[in-house]
């Protein structure tokens, strides 16, 4: 069952915010029973909501925009059953927090309508559905995770906790025995220790993953040929070598020229994108291969259509386009676009000292940390210049598609304690949205973010206003430690209503139950392989 | 055991020097832990005077008689001094220059969200760690104002108390550094004599020690050797002879440990400008003003109570139930468990698995080990032992691609601990003679959240640090469950908490120079 990751934005009628923080509110407090008080622990909610794993809702407050409702759900399965549960169990609060919101100008307001005049009843759940957004790039940490097998390893693993004891009863015996021993004595409460495990990713969704990132950077790398191609068709071989000579001499001399941080930008070691490059000059060089490869039949084709050659004539005519147009790409193409990047680094304002309301932070403040997990809601606006706003849409887009390509064990350079994020563009594409269920502490989060995921981070946020100086996309950014952190608090809203179907579980233990479990479903394992399972209890 | 760094460093963790003007304007107790002087009187100050007394005056008066000493060589008698929020404000520090102070300082260790995160407070208890009645004295910060124009505060629900008041109130804190307790006393009798004249009361005095035993290694009350440990400050422009590089296992940003300085998130830190002779603001390119922060920090200070037959008795405990007590050989009962909460034996040594680890000066134990290669699953020094919460070095790597990584960023949240111990040794640590001791815990360092808040909470208290589950620190946690590495299979023990917190508080540990601002108050 696979995991899903929605959002839903209204925008709030100013006058009705406080009734709706108030609607909120009173959703946690009059449910938050069990532990004293702690936000994200609800077990009726969780009850009502089976394939719940995350559940947020939040007023957004800025100087700059009305305030905005932001639902967030993370959950197993089909959406349809999912928003029929949620309204059944908050349905008349939802339909009331609708009568807050503005009343949409497209074609949803008849049936806005039809739910939030006085005295209706009807089920807000079709309205959420068409305001459904699916986000423009999704981490998830416990990758194929369904909610249940997390709770059910959860609770085999104290079982087997329990029977371990001070583990004076182990001493004596190898690790396999002890196994052994602790499947038998646990088979009947978890009967499902007899089935081998699932798959956490299948074989075909993985092949997926792969596919659709290979074609959009196909789809990407094949449009920068063109100009190449175009070229090589309309001067001969001599002179187009001196042209594109001559022009990647001047370009790769302004690019050098920039290419260094400016003074008091600079974190890290400068050229971490060039370096990075060389370094994986293989992966580089089999890309191109690739894209040659594969663009050669097409361009073939287009040649025999277009110019009315044999075919034997055409794939010559299209090597060598693919030949220039490859030499334009590497050689002109990509440095000139790092070039336009680091002329806008270089010009944009970034904000030394955004001001965080203080009323809002001390809400926010108050409802963190009391479980070891915490709920982080943000908006930013996008700088408006096109080239930046291309890279926020393109690069989120493939760095999401990467991510799910070669990230299968919930790593983010080298932090895991993601259980679930996401990003979205609301308002036309001119905001974005952010929303994470972490480990640990906000400061402890943000402290990963900068000492351990800078680059991925600065590539995302990069092109929002007022984000710290960046070098080269990713470079600098949000190593600015102090200056992220800043930045990044004055875009959060505090999060009214918060669930989290696993509030003491962290990203690692729920991978590491899920090893004890999985060694536990074996029928056998080999003296090392058992050692190293009796390495996680 | 693992290779040695292949870098040397230029300096060490007890060597480094700053290099001028900041070594003649930053405390001495910033570079050193004065062991030379291993007798300190700490005296907690509360300003009482009256509309007639200057703010700056007891600053003035203790020129004449403890002059605060600078970190640019060793001297005999030495004084340090931390002042907080409340007491800079009641000094007469204008609003607008406060607001250039860190916000966790200006709000107070025991700031309702900040008590619940360090694990003192959670809603309306006070937790085990702490004394029972809760702590004797802080600085009695008032709850921050928030002007809630939207008036959603006061609507929304709150769990917990805002205001929490110690019985003492403590504005400042003057440290007396002396060879030994008869000159200590008798100093201090003149200190405190001279400061009442300023309207400034002693309201707790502590004589604390560094007493060494006979290897030179200090040992607190448990017995074991403290102070081991400490990060290698790097700066190329502002420490003497500082290498390429910092140190790799051990080195830290200087500006972590000192305000105005690139710290090791990269930024430096600018602290409150002030004209120098007059309170009010003016021109900060203005060459003539003058940075508060500069070379000044800021010190946490937590007043541990320490239970040392309580501790032992529960070690030896522990191990009688896990059937160990045969393997104790011939220490004292409860060693074997003991050696474990610290993570290092009692010479010192971190544990490793089957012993410790090698001492490349047989005089000293060794510091510059990681634990990835050595000790990946903790069957030496377990995983959730007190110093490797304290410290993760490399060991919270699952993978060795992260080794660099996890050590660069465990040492982005490093300090220099300072405390010293208060109380007699105790006879027999067997038996409970009913003293009062522990241990003054006080660290340097420059962003307290990043610092001393992040360790506190996510390592030490945080029931998830690593893969470990439901269990904090063995020796300051509140008394949890503690999983001791070991094959096949890890052994597990409960664990009682053994120190409280009596008293505590944030305080600025101002320059030279804004010690002489602060006295034209
Ligand atoms: C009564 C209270 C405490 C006692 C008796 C105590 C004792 C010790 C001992 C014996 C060591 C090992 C020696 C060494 O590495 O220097 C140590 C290390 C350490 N302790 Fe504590 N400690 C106490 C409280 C705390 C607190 C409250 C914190 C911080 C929140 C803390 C943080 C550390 C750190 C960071 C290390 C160094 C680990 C390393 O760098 O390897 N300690 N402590």
């Amino acid at each position: 069952m696979r995991l899903r990751t929605r959002s839903i934005a209204l925008e709030v009628r100013p006058s009705h915010k406080a009734k709706l923080v108030g609607i909120l509110v009173n959703l946690r407090g009059g449910r938050s029973r069990g532990r004293e008080g702690e936000p994200g622990y609800y077990p009726d909610v969780l009850a009502r909501l089976p394939t719940c794993h995350f559940l947020s809702l939040c007023v957004f407050e800025s100087a700059d925009y009305d305030p905005t409702l932001v639902i967030e759900a993370n959950y197993d399965g089909d959406s349809g059953p999912f928003w029929a549960c949620l309204q059944h169990l908050v349905g008349d609060e939802l339909r009331e927090a609708l009568r807050c919101c503005k009343r949409p100008l497209d074609h949803s307001g008849k049936l806005y309508d039809s739910i939030t005049e006085p005295g209706s009843r009807r089920d807000p759940a079709p309205f959420l559905e068409c305001h459904v957004m699916r986000p423009k790039a999704f981490f998830h940490g416990n990758r194929g995770m369904p909610r249940d097998r997390i709770l059910a390893e959860a609770s085999l693993a104290n079982a087997v906790q329990d029977r371990l004891g001070n583990g004076e009863a182990g001493r004596d015996k190898t690790a396999e025995e002890l196994r052994e021993g602790l499947r038998t004595e646990l088979m009947p409460k978890f009967p499902w220790l007899a089935e081998k495990p699932k798959p956490r990713i299948p074989l075909g969704e993985t092949a997926l993953d792969w596919l659709k990132l290979a074609a959009a950077l196909f789809l990407f790398l094949h449009l920068c040929l063109v100009p190449g191609a175009v070229i090589a068709g309309l001067i001969g071989d001599g002179k187009h070598a001196l042209l594109l000579g001559a022009a990647s001499v001047a370009m790769w001399a302004v690019f050098n020229k920039f290419r260094k941080p400016l003074e008091g930008v600079s974190t890290t070691r400068p050229g971490l994108l060039l370096s990075r490059l060389v370094s994986n000059a293989h992966i580089v060089l089999a890309v191109l291969a690739a894209l040659f490869l594969f663009s050669w039949p097409i361009v073939a084709a287009g040649n025999v259509l277009a110019l009315d050659l044999e075919w034997s004539a055409a794939w010559k005519n299209s090597a060598r386009q693919l030949g220039w147009g490859i030499g334009w790409l590497m050689l002109f193409i990509l440095p000139g676009l790092l070039v336009w990047m680091r002329y806008l680094e270089r010009h944009d304002s970034s904000q030394e000292a955004p001001q965080t309301d203080p009323v809002m932070l001390r809400q926010m403040v108050e409802l963190e940390d009391w479980i070891p997990q915490n709920h982080m809601a943000s908006v930013v606006s996008l700088r408006p210049n096109i080239p930046r706003r291309l890279v926020a849409y393109v690069g989120t887009l493939l760095i999401h598609l990467a991510l799910r390509a070669a990230v299968r064990d919930g790593y983010l350079g080298s932090m895991r304690t993601i259980h679930c994020a996401h990003w979205a563009f609301i308002n036309n594409g001119s905001r974005m949205l952010f929303l994470s269920n972490f480990d640990l502490s906000w400061e402890a989060y943000f402290d990963d973010f900068i000492e351990k995921a800078h680059e991925g981070v600065t590539a995302i946020w990069g092109g929002s206003v007022g984000f710290p100086p960046t070098t080269m996309l990713i470079e600098d950014g949000a190593a600015h430690g102090r200056a992220f952190k800043r930045w990044a608090r004055h875009s959060m809203s505090p999060t009214r209503f918060w669930v989290s179907a696993y509030p003491d579980l962290t990203v690692d233990q729920i991978e590491r139950n899920n090893r004890i479990a999985n060694g536990l479903c074996a029928r056998r394992l080999s003296p090392k392989a058992a050692n190293a399972w009796a390495g996680d209890l | 055991m693992g290779g040695r760094p292949v870098s040397y460093p230029a300096t060490s963790a007890d060597s480094w020097k700053l290099a001028e003007p900041h070594a003649s304007q930053a405390q001495g107790m910033i570079v050193s832990g004065y062991n030379h002087l291993p007798v300190s009187q700490t005296l907690f100050l509360e300003f009482d005077w009256d509309s007639s007394t200057s703010g700056g005056a007891w600053l003035k008066a203790l020129e004449g008689i403890a002059p605060v000493t600078a970190a640019d060589g060793k001297k005999d008698p030495s004084v340090g001094l931390g002042i907080t929020a409340t007491g800079l404000i009641k000094m007469g520090v204008e609003e607008s220059v406060m607001a250039g102070f860190s916000a966790p300082f200006l709000e107070g260790m025991f700031q309702v969200d900040r008590m619940r995160r360090l694990n003192d407070r959670v809603g309306t208890e006070w937790s085990s760690c702490v004394r029972e009645g809760g702590p004797l004295w802080s600085a009695n910060t008032p709850p921050p104002q928030v002007h809630d124009t939207s008036g959603l505060m006061s609507t929304l629900p709150r769990r917990d108390d805002t205001s929490i008041t110690t019985p003492i109130t403590v504005d400042a804190m003057l440290i007396l550094f002396c060879k030994d307790s008869r000159e200590g006393r008798t100093w201090s009798d003149r200190v405190t004599e001279v400061l009442a004249r300023c309207g400034v009361k002693v309201v707790r005095h502590r004589e604390t020690n560094l007493e060494f035993d006979k290897h030179d290694m200090v040992r607190e009350h448990f017995g074991f050797g403290d102070g081991l440990s400490q990060p290698i400050p790097w700066d190329p422009k502002a420490i003497e002879g500082a290498g390429r590089a910092p140190d790799h296992v051990n080195g830290i940003a200087l500006g972590d440990i000192l305000l105005g300085h690139v710290d090791g998130h990269h930024e430096t830190t600018v602290g409150p400008m002030v004209t120098r002779g007059s309170t009010h603001l003016d021109d900060p390119d203005d060459p003539d003003n003058l940075d508060l922060g500069l070379n000044g920090s800021y010190l946490v200070v937590r007043e541990l109570w320490q239970d040392v037959a309580g501790f032992w008795n529960n070690a030896a405990e522990v191990e009688r139930e896990l059937g160990l007590d045969s393997e104790a050989r011939k220490e004292r009962p409860g060693t074997w468990v003991a050696e474990r909460i610290i993570g290092r034996a009692m010479s010192g040594d971190v544990l490793r698995p089957g012993g410790v680890a090698d001492r490349y000066d047989p005089k000293a134990p060794a510091n510059d080990f990681l634990f990835f290669d050595d000790d990946f699953r903790g069957l030496g020094c377990p995983l959730g032992s007190h110093m490797r919460r304290g410290n993760p070095r490399d060991g919270l790597a699952t993978k060795a691609s992260q080794k660099d990584s996890l050590l660069a960023s465990s040492n982005r949240h490093r300090f220099l601990r300072r405390g010293r111990k208060f109380g007699p040794r105790i006879a027999d640590p067997m038996v409970d003679d009913g003293a009062e001791r522990g241990l003054i815990f006080l660290i340097v360092n420059a962003d307290i959240e990043r610092q001393f808040e992040f360790v506190q909470q996510v390592w030490m208290m945080s029931p998830s640090f690593g893969t470990l589950f439901d269990e904090t620190d063995p020796l300051i946690g509140p008394g949890s469950r503690f999983t001791i590495g070991a094959e096949p299979v890890r052994r597990r023990a409960d664990i009682a908490n053994f120190t409280k917190l009596a008293g505590g508080e944030y305080f600025f540990l101002p320059s030279l120079p804004a010690i002489k601002w602060l006295s034209e108050l």
